[in-house]
Protein backbone atom coordinates (compact mmCIF):
# COMPACT_ATOMS: atom_id res chain seq x y z
CA UNK A 1 0.00 0.00 0.00
CA UNK A 2 1.30 3.45 -0.87
CA UNK A 3 -0.74 6.74 -0.77
CA UNK A 4 -0.28 10.31 -0.50
CA UNK A 5 -2.66 13.35 0.10
CA UNK A 6 -2.27 15.74 -2.49
CA UNK A 7 -3.81 19.31 -1.72
CA UNK A 8 -4.65 20.38 -5.13
CA UNK A 9 -7.39 21.88 -7.16
CA UNK A 10 -10.88 21.17 -9.29
CA UNK A 11 -9.87 21.94 -12.58
CA UNK A 12 -12.86 21.13 -14.38
CA UNK A 13 -16.23 20.08 -13.43
CA UNK A 14 -18.98 19.20 -16.11
CA UNK A 15 -22.19 18.69 -15.62
CA UNK A 16 -23.25 15.48 -16.85
CA UNK A 17 -27.41 16.00 -16.26
CA UNK A 18 -29.66 14.66 -13.77
CA UNK A 19 -27.64 14.47 -10.47
CA UNK A 20 -24.36 13.65 -12.28
CA UNK A 21 -21.11 15.15 -12.93
CA UNK A 22 -17.46 15.00 -13.35
CA UNK A 23 -14.97 16.40 -12.06
CA UNK A 24 -11.11 16.87 -13.34
CA UNK A 25 -8.78 17.12 -10.82
CA UNK A 26 -4.97 18.28 -10.77
CA UNK A 27 -3.10 15.47 -8.94
CA UNK A 28 0.24 14.40 -10.32
CA UNK A 29 1.62 12.33 -7.87
CA UNK A 30 -1.44 10.52 -7.36
CA UNK A 31 -1.96 10.43 -11.36
CA UNK A 32 1.30 8.92 -11.77
CA UNK A 33 0.49 5.76 -9.20
CA UNK A 34 -3.28 5.02 -9.93
CA UNK A 35 -4.26 1.66 -11.38
CA UNK A 36 -8.08 1.05 -12.71
CA UNK A 37 -9.89 -0.05 -9.33
CA UNK A 38 -8.41 2.10 -6.93
CA UNK A 39 -10.40 5.12 -5.44
CA UNK A 40 -9.33 8.60 -3.54
CA UNK A 41 -10.89 9.95 -0.58
CA UNK A 42 -11.92 13.76 -0.94
CA UNK A 43 -12.21 16.29 1.78
CA UNK A 44 -14.75 18.63 -0.02
CA UNK A 45 -14.22 21.55 2.54
CA UNK A 46 -11.46 22.76 4.82
CA UNK A 47 -13.89 23.11 7.58
CA UNK A 48 -15.18 20.53 10.21
CA UNK A 49 -18.49 19.72 8.07
CA UNK A 50 -18.80 17.53 6.59
CA UNK A 51 -16.07 16.31 8.82
CA UNK A 52 -15.20 13.07 6.76
CA UNK A 53 -13.41 12.29 3.55
CA UNK A 54 -15.41 11.21 0.45
CA UNK A 55 -14.33 7.93 -1.16
CA UNK A 56 -14.53 8.26 -4.91
CA UNK A 57 -13.68 5.71 -7.66
CA UNK A 58 -11.09 6.85 -10.13
CA UNK A 59 -12.43 6.57 -13.57
CA UNK A 60 -9.52 7.87 -15.13
CA UNK A 61 -5.51 9.34 -15.00
CA UNK A 62 -3.87 11.22 -17.57
CA UNK A 63 -0.53 13.08 -17.31
CA UNK A 64 -1.05 15.39 -14.26
CA UNK A 65 -4.93 14.70 -13.74
CA UNK A 66 -7.38 12.20 -12.54
CA UNK A 67 -11.39 12.02 -13.39
CA UNK A 68 -13.65 11.24 -11.27
CA UNK A 69 -17.40 10.22 -11.72
CA UNK A 70 -19.82 11.84 -9.07
CA UNK A 71 -23.43 11.35 -8.58
CA UNK A 72 -25.18 14.64 -6.14
CA UNK A 73 -26.30 11.96 -3.07
CA UNK A 74 -25.82 14.12 0.27
CA UNK A 75 -24.22 16.99 1.41
CA UNK A 76 -20.58 16.00 0.59
CA UNK A 77 -21.34 15.64 -3.14
CA UNK A 78 -23.49 18.68 -3.56
CA UNK A 79 -20.88 21.28 -1.91
CA UNK A 80 -18.14 19.54 -4.64
CA UNK A 81 -20.86 20.38 -6.90
CA UNK A 82 -21.06 23.93 -6.37
CA UNK A 83 -17.36 24.20 -5.61
CA UNK A 84 -16.67 24.06 -9.31
CA UNK A 85 -12.69 25.59 -9.36
CA UNK A 86 -11.67 25.37 -6.11
CA UNK A 87 -9.21 23.44 -3.66
CA UNK A 88 -9.45 20.50 -2.23
CA UNK A 89 -7.52 17.81 -0.65
CA UNK A 90 -7.21 14.26 -1.79
CA UNK A 91 -6.14 10.99 -0.19
CA UNK A 92 -4.68 7.87 -2.91
CA UNK A 93 -4.45 5.92 -4.69
CA UNK A 94 -6.41 3.85 -2.06
CA UNK A 95 -7.79 -0.19 -2.30
CA UNK A 96 -5.92 -2.51 -4.19
CA UNK A 97 -6.07 -2.42 -7.84
CA UNK A 98 -8.14 -4.77 -10.20
CA UNK A 99 -5.84 -7.94 -11.34
CA UNK A 100 -4.69 -7.92 -15.11
CA UNK A 101 -6.52 -10.25 -17.27
CA UNK A 102 -5.12 -13.88 -18.73
CA UNK A 103 -4.67 -13.42 -22.71
CA UNK A 104 -7.93 -15.58 -23.43
CA UNK A 105 -10.41 -13.34 -20.88
CA UNK A 106 -13.45 -12.29 -22.05
CA UNK A 107 -13.93 -9.29 -20.08
CA UNK A 108 -17.39 -8.86 -18.90
CA UNK A 109 -18.21 -5.04 -17.42
CA UNK A 110 -21.67 -4.27 -15.66
CA UNK A 111 -21.93 -1.16 -13.92
CA UNK A 112 -24.66 0.45 -12.79
CA UNK A 113 -25.14 4.13 -12.34
CA UNK A 114 -21.86 5.57 -10.93
CA UNK A 115 -20.45 2.32 -10.93
CA UNK A 116 -19.48 2.49 -14.73
CA UNK A 117 -16.23 4.97 -13.64
CA UNK A 118 -14.09 2.12 -12.15
CA UNK A 119 -14.72 -0.24 -14.66
CA UNK A 120 -14.35 2.45 -17.74
CA UNK A 121 -11.19 2.62 -16.31
CA UNK A 122 -10.25 -0.96 -16.10
CA UNK A 123 -11.53 -1.30 -19.91
CA UNK A 124 -9.53 2.06 -21.14
CA UNK A 125 -6.14 -0.16 -19.87
CA UNK A 126 -7.09 -3.53 -20.75
CA UNK A 127 -6.39 -3.73 -24.97
CA UNK A 128 -5.65 -7.59 -25.61
CA UNK A 129 -8.59 -9.21 -24.47
CA UNK A 130 -12.29 -8.72 -25.62
CA UNK A 131 -14.69 -6.46 -23.40
CA UNK A 132 -18.25 -6.38 -23.53
CA UNK A 133 -19.69 -3.19 -21.77
CA UNK A 134 -23.28 -3.12 -19.95
CA UNK A 135 -23.88 0.12 -18.47
CA UNK A 136 -27.24 0.53 -16.92
CA UNK A 137 -29.16 3.97 -15.87
CA UNK A 138 -32.55 5.58 -14.90
CA UNK A 139 -32.98 7.94 -17.43
CA UNK A 140 -30.99 8.80 -20.91
CA UNK A 141 -27.29 9.17 -20.12
CA UNK A 142 -25.64 11.97 -21.16
CA UNK A 143 -23.80 12.01 -24.75
CA UNK A 144 -20.48 12.84 -23.32
CA UNK A 145 -21.19 10.01 -21.06
CA UNK A 146 -21.96 7.69 -23.81
CA UNK A 147 -18.93 8.81 -26.33
CA UNK A 148 -16.68 8.18 -22.92
CA UNK A 149 -17.83 4.33 -22.58
CA UNK A 150 -17.81 4.20 -26.38
CA UNK A 151 -13.81 4.76 -26.31
CA UNK A 152 -12.95 1.97 -23.94
CA UNK A 153 -14.97 -0.35 -25.57
CA UNK A 154 -15.88 -2.16 -28.72
CA UNK A 155 -19.08 -3.40 -27.73
CA UNK A 156 -21.23 -1.65 -25.35
CA UNK A 157 -25.00 -2.24 -24.17
CA UNK A 158 -27.26 0.21 -22.38
CA UNK A 159 -30.29 -0.68 -20.21
CA UNK A 160 -32.62 2.35 -19.01
CA UNK A 161 -34.76 2.21 -16.31
CA UNK A 162 -37.02 4.78 -18.05
CA UNK A 163 -36.82 2.46 -21.43
CA UNK A 164 -34.91 6.83 -23.08
CA UNK A 165 -32.22 4.19 -24.70
CA UNK A 166 -31.73 0.73 -25.71
CA UNK A 167 -33.21 -2.09 -23.24
CA UNK A 168 -36.10 -0.59 -20.96
CA UNK A 169 -35.70 -1.83 -17.74
CA UNK A 170 -32.77 -2.81 -14.95
CA UNK A 171 -29.32 -3.94 -15.85
CA UNK A 172 -30.07 -7.06 -14.33
CA UNK A 173 -33.02 -8.03 -16.07
CA UNK A 174 -31.02 -7.16 -19.40
CA UNK A 175 -28.21 -9.57 -17.87
CA UNK A 176 -30.56 -12.50 -16.93
CA UNK A 177 -31.78 -12.34 -20.42
CA UNK A 178 -28.41 -11.91 -22.49
CA UNK A 179 -26.74 -14.43 -19.86
CA UNK A 180 -26.60 -17.41 -21.65
CA UNK A 181 -25.21 -15.41 -25.19
CA UNK A 182 -21.85 -13.89 -23.13
CA UNK A 183 -21.13 -17.00 -21.11
CA UNK A 184 -18.34 -19.55 -21.52
CA UNK A 185 -15.63 -20.98 -19.43
CA UNK A 186 -13.41 -17.92 -20.56
CA UNK A 187 -16.28 -15.34 -19.21
CA UNK A 188 -15.33 -12.34 -16.48
CA UNK A 189 -17.45 -10.61 -14.97
CA UNK A 190 -16.30 -6.93 -13.27
CA UNK A 191 -19.51 -5.78 -11.65
CA UNK A 192 -20.06 -2.39 -9.68
CA UNK A 193 -23.03 -0.89 -8.73
CA UNK A 194 -25.73 0.21 -6.56
CA UNK A 195 -26.74 -2.58 -3.84
CA UNK A 196 -29.59 -4.48 -5.10
CA UNK A 197 -27.90 -4.80 -8.62
CA UNK A 198 -25.64 -6.90 -6.80
CA UNK A 199 -27.98 -9.35 -4.32
CA UNK A 200 -28.99 -9.75 -8.37
CA UNK A 201 -25.96 -10.53 -9.94
CA UNK A 202 -24.81 -12.69 -7.32
CA UNK A 203 -28.00 -14.98 -7.90
CA UNK A 204 -27.21 -15.20 -11.86
CA UNK A 205 -23.70 -15.11 -12.63
CA UNK A 206 -20.94 -17.93 -11.68
CA UNK A 207 -19.25 -16.89 -8.60
CA UNK A 208 -16.36 -18.39 -9.47
CA UNK A 209 -15.58 -15.70 -12.35
CA UNK A 210 -17.33 -12.94 -11.01
CA UNK A 211 -15.76 -9.84 -9.68
CA UNK A 212 -17.72 -7.46 -7.60
CA UNK A 213 -16.41 -3.94 -6.53
CA UNK A 214 -17.69 -2.75 -3.14
CA UNK A 215 -18.72 0.55 -2.43
CA UNK A 216 -18.80 0.60 1.39
CA UNK A 217 -19.44 3.56 4.24
CA UNK A 218 -15.91 4.19 5.28
CA UNK A 219 -14.27 6.95 7.17
CA UNK A 220 -10.69 6.45 6.11
CA UNK A 221 -10.32 4.72 3.39
CA UNK A 222 -7.33 3.18 4.14
CA UNK A 223 -7.55 0.17 6.77
CA UNK A 224 -7.41 1.70 10.44
CA UNK A 225 -11.48 2.64 10.87
CA UNK A 226 -13.13 -0.84 10.36
CA UNK A 227 -16.27 0.59 9.37
CA UNK A 228 -15.70 -0.59 5.88
CA UNK A 229 -16.97 -4.17 7.02
CA UNK A 230 -18.00 -7.31 4.23
CA UNK A 231 -18.41 -10.36 5.71
CA UNK A 232 -16.29 -13.00 4.47
CA UNK A 233 -17.83 -16.06 3.26
CA UNK A 234 -17.94 -18.66 4.94
CA UNK A 235 -16.43 -17.73 8.11
CA UNK A 236 -16.86 -15.77 11.35
CA UNK A 237 -15.12 -12.77 10.00
CA UNK A 238 -15.34 -9.48 8.04
CA UNK A 239 -13.05 -8.28 5.43
CA UNK A 240 -12.19 -4.69 5.09
CA UNK A 241 -13.64 -2.88 1.82
CA UNK A 242 -10.82 -0.63 1.24
CA UNK A 243 -7.73 -2.74 1.91
CA UNK A 244 -8.83 -6.06 1.14
CA UNK A 245 -11.01 -4.88 -1.86
CA UNK A 246 -12.50 -2.93 -3.24
CA UNK A 247 -12.97 -5.83 -5.56
CA UNK A 248 -14.01 -9.23 -4.29
CA UNK A 249 -14.88 -12.48 -5.81
CA UNK A 250 -18.49 -13.16 -5.45
CA UNK A 251 -16.85 -16.79 -3.91
CA UNK A 252 -15.18 -15.12 -0.91
CA UNK A 253 -18.16 -12.34 0.19
CA UNK A 254 -21.81 -12.03 1.28
CA UNK A 255 -23.71 -9.62 -0.45
CA UNK B 1 8.26 17.06 25.49
CA UNK B 2 9.60 13.74 26.84
CA UNK B 3 7.62 12.59 29.27
CA UNK B 4 8.31 9.91 32.18
CA UNK B 5 5.56 8.16 33.31
CA UNK B 6 6.57 5.68 36.35
CA UNK B 7 9.90 3.93 34.44
CA UNK B 8 8.52 4.60 30.75
CA UNK B 9 9.19 7.26 28.57
CA UNK B 10 6.80 8.78 25.84
CA UNK B 11 9.18 11.00 23.50
CA UNK B 12 6.26 13.19 23.24
CA UNK B 13 2.41 13.41 24.61
CA UNK B 14 1.05 12.41 21.26
CA UNK B 15 -0.55 9.13 20.92
CA UNK B 16 -2.98 7.65 18.36
CA UNK B 17 -6.53 6.68 19.97
CA UNK B 18 -7.14 3.42 20.62
CA UNK B 19 -9.36 1.88 17.81
CA UNK B 20 -8.49 4.76 15.36
CA UNK B 21 -5.36 3.29 14.50
CA UNK B 22 -5.70 -0.48 13.90
CA UNK B 23 -3.02 -2.19 15.72
CA UNK B 24 -0.01 0.30 14.96
CA UNK B 25 1.94 -1.13 12.02
CA UNK B 26 -1.05 -0.46 9.05
CA UNK B 27 0.39 2.34 7.97
CA UNK B 28 4.00 1.66 8.72
CA UNK B 29 4.97 2.55 5.19
CA UNK B 30 2.64 5.91 4.85
CA UNK B 31 4.08 7.68 8.20
CA UNK B 32 6.66 8.27 9.88
CA UNK B 33 4.98 6.21 12.80
CA UNK B 34 8.64 6.42 15.25
CA UNK B 35 7.93 9.74 16.14
CA UNK B 36 4.41 9.70 17.63
CA UNK B 37 4.82 9.75 21.27
CA UNK B 38 2.91 6.08 21.59
CA UNK B 39 0.00 3.94 19.96
CA UNK B 40 -2.84 2.88 21.81
CA UNK B 41 -3.83 -0.46 20.03
CA UNK B 42 -7.60 -1.54 19.04
CA UNK B 43 -9.09 -2.82 22.02
CA UNK B 44 -8.10 -6.44 22.80
CA UNK B 45 -10.42 -9.14 24.51
CA UNK B 46 -9.57 -13.21 25.51
CA UNK B 47 -11.23 -13.85 22.63
CA UNK B 48 -11.39 -12.80 18.97
CA UNK B 49 -14.64 -11.07 18.40
CA UNK B 50 -16.38 -10.61 15.11
CA UNK B 51 -17.38 -7.43 15.19
CA UNK B 52 -20.74 -5.95 14.22
CA UNK B 53 -22.55 -6.00 10.82
CA UNK B 54 -22.33 -2.90 8.55
CA UNK B 55 -23.24 -0.01 8.43
CA UNK B 56 -21.14 0.65 11.18
CA UNK B 57 -20.13 4.24 10.43
CA UNK B 58 -22.62 7.22 10.71
CA UNK B 59 -21.42 10.55 9.91
CA UNK B 60 -23.05 13.45 12.14
CA UNK B 61 -22.47 17.04 12.17
CA UNK B 62 -18.47 17.52 12.93
CA UNK B 63 -18.84 14.48 14.94
CA UNK B 64 -18.44 10.37 13.97
CA UNK B 65 -21.04 7.41 15.17
CA UNK B 66 -19.52 4.43 15.15
CA UNK B 67 -20.50 0.21 16.25
CA UNK B 68 -17.58 -1.19 14.91
CA UNK B 69 -18.40 -3.93 17.75
CA UNK B 70 -14.60 -4.08 19.75
CA UNK B 71 -13.86 -6.35 16.67
CA UNK B 72 -10.15 -7.75 17.43
CA UNK B 73 -7.97 -10.92 17.05
CA UNK B 74 -8.30 -11.70 20.40
CA UNK B 75 -5.09 -12.33 22.96
CA UNK B 76 -3.91 -15.46 21.90
CA UNK B 77 -3.11 -13.69 18.54
CA UNK B 78 -2.36 -10.80 19.62
CA UNK B 79 0.14 -12.09 21.36
CA UNK B 80 1.54 -15.10 18.38
CA UNK B 81 1.14 -12.63 15.59
CA UNK B 82 0.57 -8.85 16.18
CA UNK B 83 2.82 -8.16 19.36
CA UNK B 84 6.32 -9.30 17.40
CA UNK B 85 5.31 -7.14 14.71
CA UNK B 86 4.53 -3.62 16.44
CA UNK B 87 7.00 -4.05 18.78
CA UNK B 88 9.56 -3.02 16.84
CA UNK B 89 8.09 -0.03 15.13
CA UNK B 90 9.31 2.05 17.55
CA UNK B 91 6.75 4.53 20.06
CA UNK B 92 5.59 3.29 23.27
CA UNK B 93 3.29 0.92 22.66
CA UNK B 94 -0.04 0.80 24.94
CA UNK B 95 -2.30 -2.25 24.71
CA UNK B 96 -6.09 -1.53 24.99
CA UNK B 97 -8.26 -4.48 26.44
CA UNK B 98 -11.48 -5.04 27.62
CA UNK B 99 -13.48 -7.80 28.93
CA UNK B 100 -16.96 -9.01 30.22
CA UNK B 101 -15.87 -10.09 32.92
CA UNK B 102 -13.00 -8.44 35.81
CA UNK B 103 -11.71 -12.04 35.84
CA UNK B 104 -10.84 -11.21 31.60
CA UNK B 105 -9.10 -8.10 32.26
CA UNK B 106 -7.25 -9.53 34.60
CA UNK B 107 -5.81 -12.08 32.82
CA UNK B 108 -5.14 -10.29 29.45
CA UNK B 109 -3.32 -8.02 31.85
CA UNK B 110 -1.38 -10.76 33.27
CA UNK B 111 -0.52 -12.58 29.94
CA UNK B 112 0.43 -9.20 28.47
CA UNK B 113 2.61 -8.57 30.91
CA UNK B 114 4.41 -12.12 30.41
CA UNK B 115 5.22 -10.80 27.00
CA UNK B 116 7.08 -7.62 27.74
CA UNK B 117 4.36 -4.98 27.47
CA UNK B 118 4.33 -2.08 29.95
CA UNK B 119 1.25 -0.29 29.13
CA UNK B 120 -1.89 -1.14 28.98
CA UNK B 121 -5.59 0.49 29.10
CA UNK B 122 -8.59 -0.38 30.19
CA UNK B 123 -11.61 0.47 28.51
CA UNK B 124 -14.14 0.28 30.95
CA UNK B 125 -17.56 1.27 28.98
CA UNK B 126 -18.30 -2.79 28.34
CA UNK B 127 -20.77 -4.41 29.48
CA UNK B 128 -20.26 -6.48 33.05
CA UNK B 129 -21.92 -9.52 32.11
CA UNK B 130 -21.93 -10.15 36.03
CA UNK B 131 -24.09 -6.87 36.76
CA UNK B 132 -26.50 -7.72 34.11
CA UNK B 133 -24.80 -5.70 31.05
CA UNK B 134 -24.55 -2.61 32.95
CA UNK B 135 -21.24 -1.06 32.40
CA UNK B 136 -18.24 -1.49 34.35
CA UNK B 137 -17.47 2.71 34.63
CA UNK B 138 -20.77 3.30 35.90
CA UNK B 139 -19.87 2.38 39.39
CA UNK B 140 -17.05 3.23 41.35
CA UNK B 141 -16.71 0.68 43.63
CA UNK B 142 -16.58 -1.70 40.63
CA UNK B 143 -14.21 0.38 38.71
CA UNK B 144 -11.80 0.33 42.24
CA UNK B 145 -12.23 -3.65 42.47
CA UNK B 146 -11.52 -3.78 38.79
CA UNK B 147 -8.53 -1.56 38.59
CA UNK B 148 -7.19 -3.59 41.97
CA UNK B 149 -7.19 -6.54 40.68
CA UNK B 150 -5.80 -5.51 37.32
CA UNK B 151 -2.54 -3.81 39.54
CA UNK B 152 -2.28 -6.72 41.40
CA UNK B 153 -1.04 -8.14 38.27
CA UNK B 154 0.71 -6.17 36.29
CA UNK B 155 3.36 -3.65 37.71
CA UNK B 156 3.16 -1.59 34.17
CA UNK B 157 1.49 1.49 33.41
CA UNK B 158 -2.23 1.42 33.46
CA UNK B 159 -4.01 3.72 31.47
CA UNK B 160 -8.25 3.85 32.63
CA UNK B 161 -10.12 5.15 30.13
CA UNK B 162 -13.17 6.47 31.34
CA UNK B 163 -16.82 7.45 29.33
CA UNK B 164 -18.88 10.22 30.77
CA UNK B 165 -22.14 8.25 29.65
CA UNK B 166 -24.59 8.16 33.16
CA UNK B 167 -22.17 8.75 35.57
CA UNK B 168 -20.21 11.43 37.47
CA UNK B 169 -17.01 11.16 35.75
CA UNK B 170 -14.97 12.45 38.72
CA UNK B 171 -16.22 10.16 41.22
CA UNK B 172 -14.92 7.25 38.62
CA UNK B 173 -12.14 8.46 38.17
CA UNK B 174 -11.29 9.10 41.50
CA UNK B 175 -12.11 5.73 41.81
CA UNK B 176 -9.65 4.30 39.35
CA UNK B 177 -6.90 6.57 41.35
CA UNK B 178 -7.33 4.90 44.68
CA UNK B 179 -7.91 1.23 42.82
CA UNK B 180 -4.37 2.31 41.48
CA UNK B 181 -4.37 3.24 38.03
CA UNK B 182 -1.30 5.42 36.90
CA UNK B 183 -2.80 7.41 33.77
CA UNK B 184 -6.55 8.32 33.24
CA UNK B 185 -7.76 8.61 29.75
CA UNK B 186 -10.50 10.99 29.32
CA UNK B 187 -12.83 10.47 27.45
CA UNK B 188 -14.06 7.33 25.56
CA UNK B 189 -16.79 8.40 22.94
CA UNK B 190 -20.14 9.58 23.83
CA UNK B 191 -23.18 7.52 23.21
CA UNK B 192 -25.31 8.53 20.22
CA UNK B 193 -27.94 7.88 18.09
CA UNK B 194 -28.45 8.70 14.01
CA UNK B 195 -32.26 7.75 12.45
CA UNK B 196 -32.40 8.47 8.80
CA UNK B 197 -35.88 9.88 8.50
CA UNK B 198 -36.44 9.65 4.70
CA UNK B 199 -36.09 5.79 5.12
CA UNK B 200 -37.76 5.76 8.56
CA UNK B 201 -35.35 3.67 9.76
CA UNK B 202 -32.02 4.23 12.57
CA UNK B 203 -28.53 4.58 10.24
CA UNK B 204 -26.78 2.05 12.56
CA UNK B 205 -28.29 -1.42 13.33
CA UNK B 206 -27.85 -1.68 16.66
CA UNK B 207 -29.50 2.04 17.40
CA UNK B 208 -26.98 2.94 20.10
CA UNK B 209 -23.20 4.17 18.86
CA UNK B 210 -20.18 5.81 20.00
CA UNK B 211 -19.87 9.66 18.88
CA UNK B 212 -16.50 10.84 18.71
CA UNK B 213 -15.27 13.90 16.66
CA UNK B 214 -14.48 18.00 17.45
CA UNK B 215 -18.59 17.30 18.35
CA UNK B 216 -17.54 15.97 21.72
CA UNK B 217 -14.33 18.21 22.06
CA UNK B 218 -16.05 20.62 24.69
CA UNK B 219 -17.53 18.19 26.33
CA UNK B 220 -14.02 16.41 26.89
CA UNK B 221 -12.37 19.47 27.54
CA UNK B 222 -14.66 19.95 30.26
CA UNK B 223 -14.08 16.81 31.88
CA UNK B 224 -10.35 16.61 32.13
CA UNK B 225 -10.85 20.19 33.17
CA UNK B 226 -12.71 19.11 36.43
CA UNK B 227 -10.59 15.82 37.03
CA UNK B 228 -7.54 17.35 36.68
CA UNK B 229 -8.38 19.19 40.01
CA UNK B 230 -9.60 16.38 41.70
CA UNK B 231 -6.83 13.48 40.81
CA UNK B 232 -3.16 13.57 41.22
CA UNK B 233 -2.35 11.10 38.36
CA UNK B 234 -1.84 12.27 34.65
CA UNK B 235 -4.93 12.66 32.20
CA UNK B 236 -4.48 11.62 28.19
CA UNK B 237 -6.88 13.79 26.76
CA UNK B 238 -8.84 12.84 24.09
CA UNK B 239 -12.07 14.29 22.02
CA UNK B 240 -12.39 15.86 18.68
CA UNK B 241 -8.49 16.87 18.90
CA UNK B 242 -7.63 17.78 15.56
CA UNK B 243 -5.29 20.16 14.97
CA UNK B 244 -2.37 21.72 16.77
CA UNK B 245 -4.85 24.49 18.69
CA UNK B 246 -7.36 22.08 20.01
CA UNK B 247 -4.48 20.09 21.20
CA UNK B 248 -2.57 22.52 23.62
CA UNK B 249 -6.86 23.36 24.87
CA UNK B 250 -6.44 20.03 26.65
CA UNK B 251 -2.73 20.83 27.60
CA UNK B 252 -3.82 23.89 29.00
CA UNK B 253 -7.05 22.56 30.36
CA UNK B 254 -4.53 19.53 32.77
CA UNK B 255 -4.07 16.66 29.85
CA UNK B 256 -0.51 15.57 30.35
CA UNK B 257 -0.48 13.14 27.41
CA UNK B 258 -3.09 13.64 24.39
CA UNK B 259 -4.47 10.93 22.08
CA UNK B 260 -5.53 11.88 18.34
CA UNK B 261 -8.91 9.34 17.29
CA UNK B 262 -11.38 10.41 14.97
CA UNK B 263 -8.87 13.08 12.80
CA UNK B 264 -6.71 10.17 12.00
CA UNK B 265 -9.17 9.14 9.29
CA UNK B 266 -9.34 12.63 7.85
CA UNK B 267 -4.93 13.21 8.30
CA UNK B 268 -3.24 10.34 8.83
CA UNK B 269 -0.35 13.37 9.08
CA UNK B 270 -2.14 15.20 11.88
CA UNK B 271 0.21 13.91 14.73
CA UNK B 272 2.98 14.97 13.40
CA UNK B 273 2.13 18.48 12.48
CA UNK B 274 0.47 18.62 16.12
CA UNK B 275 4.15 17.49 17.46
CA UNK B 276 6.06 20.18 15.48
CA UNK B 277 2.99 23.00 16.43
CA UNK B 278 3.23 22.29 19.95
CA UNK B 279 7.24 22.57 20.27
CA UNK B 280 6.95 25.72 18.12
CA UNK B 281 3.98 27.12 20.39
CA UNK B 282 6.80 26.30 23.35
CA UNK B 283 9.54 28.23 21.85
CA UNK B 284 7.41 31.18 20.84
CA UNK B 285 5.97 31.90 24.28
CA UNK B 286 9.21 30.36 25.45
CA UNK B 287 7.80 27.63 27.95
CA UNK B 288 8.83 24.48 28.86
CA UNK B 289 6.18 22.06 28.58
CA UNK B 290 5.77 20.79 31.61
CA UNK B 291 4.38 24.16 32.65
CA UNK B 292 1.49 24.09 29.74
CA UNK B 293 -0.09 20.94 31.69
CA UNK B 294 -3.24 22.54 33.32
CA UNK B 295 -1.69 25.93 32.88
CA UNK B 296 -5.65 27.43 32.50
CA UNK B 297 -6.86 25.24 36.28
CA UNK B 298 -5.53 24.53 39.98
CA UNK B 299 -5.20 21.05 41.87
CA UNK B 300 -7.84 21.29 44.72
CA UNK B 301 -6.58 21.63 48.06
Amino acid sequence: MRFLEEKSEIINLIDLGKDYYQIVISAPEISKLARPGQFVNIKVTGSLFPLLRRPFSIWSAKENYIEVLCKEVGIGTKILREKKFGKISLIGPLGKPFPEPSPEDIVVLLGGGTGIAPLSFYAERITENKKIFFAGFKHLPSPYLLRRLEEVCETLIIATEDGSMGFKGLLSELIEKEFKNIESEYTKYFVCGPYPMLKVFEKILPEQRTFVSLEGIMACGFGICMGCAVKKKGENRYLRTCTDGTLFSLKDIEI
Amino acid sequence: MKLKIKDVEFKNPVLTASGTFGYGNELEDIIPVNELGGIVTKGISLKPRMGNPPPRLAETPCGLLNSIGLENIGLEKFVKEKWPEIKKIGPEIVVNIFGEKIEEYVEIAKTLEKEGIRCIELNLSCPNVEKGGLEFGRSERVVRNLVEKVRENFNGVIFVKLSPNFTDIVKISKAAEKGGADVLTLINTIMGMSIDAENMSFKIPRKVAGLSGPAIRPIALYIVYRVYQEVDIPIAGVGGINDIKSALEFHLAGSTLIQIGTALFIDPWIPFKIIKGIEEFLNKKNMEFKSIIGYLNKKRG
